[in-house]
């Protein structure tokens, strides 16, 4: 009997009820999804303030076109349409289960990748171009009849962003160089600080970052600071154009924060995402769906954020599709002009 | 799959060994003991920072234990270091299936206060250095979380020895200050952004908590058969649970299962 007894004692204990041990979670229907969903972003989001948003009003009007026999079609649209107010690109609703996602704010970026063809630029403005084996998004040449040095970086990603200093070793007698940031996706803000000390004039304040860390709007942790920093055994200081696009984005942009602290820089181009706060864990829905937003705020030294606004540029060009179609960057032709006008590079 | 099949050739070898070891009749106490274990686990988990949702988990623990007492058997000390490695599935999506880690070392000293029928009944208590890490992750690293705790516990364990070759042990723990380390209110900050290649910087950095924040209990149950002077076979089952009064809260239940071979000398 005492055996019997411990045997149905040990199977409630194996079988016992989730709910029982861990509590409520979410319910699987159309109210509690955006519930779930709002509430999150409510207590985590990062960049209210910074971006002017007011997400109770923007309840009030979303929350209203959802009820219990909402349509799964009709849910998505009405979350991404909540979450495009935010106009933040690392706001992100994904639902695996039919592989897509949307991607708030992000008209402009998606436009952008027809305004640039890194092959366009290889093969009609480069002498030579040089990939780098372990860095898939670094890579380096010359341009075309020109001393100016050519970089390209696609991203803060890589295994290795010392390699910096071998494509500076080769470019240093060049009298400038153009470094390619346009169509850039952001990665490891660390990558990115290695890669821009090696243009580093000065090592000073560039900015502030904090993360959110409490249910207030305004609740942040003490602000981390970020200086620059010489990088490599010598800083190439001859003038750098630094090229941009709508699609430079995160760890772009922040790279092109250090950057833009150096004398020697110069942006050309179009105006950056506007997006540098990293992004949060990617947080699960009870109907399957994911989103994940931005959990952080940077600030530069005076206080001032970027985010929504992005780098303006010192000289604004931009492509257009049918430069594309006809085969000129007029992006790139507009940094040799500069150099020439302004330094009499050629 | 493969590791389920491990557990029942394990389960298979140690049946084969008592057969072997079975014919032998008086046993000498060994002051020493030396095993590796394997186990199942099934439980629950939730913990905020990783995911809203209830995960129930299944994993298989692994690991090796030392005991020692001294010669009038008045003191014990014992040691453990275990690790596990398992699924969390939640049952809204497949897709949400993750992986946890959970690595355990145990140091406990226990001193024998009282025994009754001529240490047929023994019960010691005493102290335990604990620390326990679990790793949660969700498609390398797309969401993350982990929970360490390092610091003292209460332990109580009695000994019945049914017959000369049988014996049962049941133990009670129970944390009463740690330090305790988690990812922060957001899951992410500066210092895991800044310390993520330093992983001991992450799971050593904590606050102190006691057992107003942090409850937690392991209550385990064992059977121990002698097979011979120099070995044994045990089987057991822990029961774990753990509860963080955080905000964001975490909560873990663990049944589990585990069958020994150990050495003694």
């Amino acid at each position: 009997m005492k055996n019997s007894i411990f045997l149905v004692v040990l199977a409630l204990i194996f079988t016992s009820c989730k709910k029982l041990v861990l509590g409520d979670e979410p319910q699987n229907n159309p109210n509690a999804v955006f519930e779930t969903l709002w509430t999150d972003f409510d207590e985590h989001y990062s960049l209210f303030e910074v971006r002017g948003t007011n997400w109770n009003s923007l309840k009030k009007v979303y929350q209203s076109q959802v009820n219990i026999t909402t349509s799964k079609t009709l849910l998505w649209s009405v979350l991404s349409n909540l979450i495009e107010n935010l106009d933040d690109s690392h706001t992100v609703l994904y639902d695996e289960n039919d592989s897509k996602f949307y991607i708030s704010g992000y008209k402009y970026n998606e436009q952008s990748k027809l305004e640039f063809d890194k092959s366009l630029v290889i093969s009609n403005y480069l002498d030579y171009h040089k990939e780098i084996a372990t860095e898939k998004k670094l890579s380096y040449g010359k341009v075309k009849n020109k001393d100016i040095g050519y970089i390209y970086l696609g991203a803060e990603a890589g295994e290795n962003p010392n390699k910096i200093d071998e494509i500076i070793d080769t470019l240093k007698n060049h009298k400038a160089i153009i470094l390619d940031m346009r169509q850039n996706i952001g990665g490891d803000d660390k990558y990115g600080k290695r890669i821009a000390g090696v243009f580093a004039d000065n090592e000073k304040l560039v900015f502030t970052s904090q993360t959110r860390n409490g249910k207030g709007h305004n609740d942040f942790d003490s602000p981390t600071k970020y200086y620059s920093k010489k990088q490599g055994d010598e800083q190439f200081l001859k003038p750098v154009i630094v090229l941009t696009d709508r699609r430079t984005i995160s760890a772009g942009e922040v790279t092109l924060l250090y950057l833009k602290t150096y004398n020697q820089v110069i942006q050309i181009g179009d105006t950056t995402a506007g997006d540098f706060s990293d992004v949060s864990n990617r947080k699960f829905l009870p109907n399957g769906w994911s989103y994940q937003y931005s959990i952080k705020k940077y600030l530069l030294p005076n206080g001032k954020s970027l985010d929504g606004i992005g780098h303006i540029p010192d000289v604004y060009v931009k492509n257009t599709q049918a430069d594309m179609v006809a085969k000129n960057d007029k992006v790139i032709e507009k940094a040799i002009d500069y150099l020439w006008k302004t330094y009499g590079i050629k | 799959m493969i590791n389920k099949k491990i557990v029942v050739l394990f389960a298979l070898l140690s049946s084969i060994t008592i057969k072997i070891f079975s014919q032998s009749n008086t046993l000498k106490v060994q002051k020493n003991q030396f095993g590796i274990f394997y186990g199942y686990n099934q439980g629950f988990l939730k913990d905020h920072i990783f995911s809203d949702l209830n995960y129930s988990t299944k994993g298989l623990k692994r690991g090796l234990h030392y005991r020692h007492l001294n010669p009038n058997g008045k003191n014990m000390f014992e040691t453990n270091f275990s690790l596990e490695g398992g699924k969390l599935k939640t049952e809204y999506a497949d897709y949400f299936k993750s992986a946890y880690i959970l690595a355990n070392i145990n140091i406990a000293f226990l001193r024998k206060i009282g025994n009754v029928d001529n240490n047929k009944l023994k019960l010691y208590l005493g102290g335990k250095f604990k620390t326990q890490i679990q790793y949660l992750d969700w498609n390398d690293q797309n969401t993350f979380s982990y929970i360490a705790t390092h610091g003292v516990a209460l332990q109580s364990s009695l000994f019945y020895h049914l017959k000369p070759k049988h014996k049962i042990e049941t133990s009670l723990s129970i944390p009463v200050y740690q330090l305790l380390a988690r990812p922060p209110y957001n899951g992410i900050d500066n210092f895991i952004t800044e310390n993520e290649d330093n992983i001991s910087e992450l799971i050593f950095t904590g606050k102190p908590t006691t057992v107003n924040n942090y409850l937690a209990f392991t209550w385990a149950t064992n059977y121990t058969y002698e097979l011979s002077n120099r070995f044994n076979i045990n089987l057991s089952y822990t029961l774990n649970y753990e509860r963080l009064f955080d905000e964001h809260k975490f909560i873990q239940l663990q049944n589990l299962l585990t069958s020994s071979i150990n050495y003694k000398f």
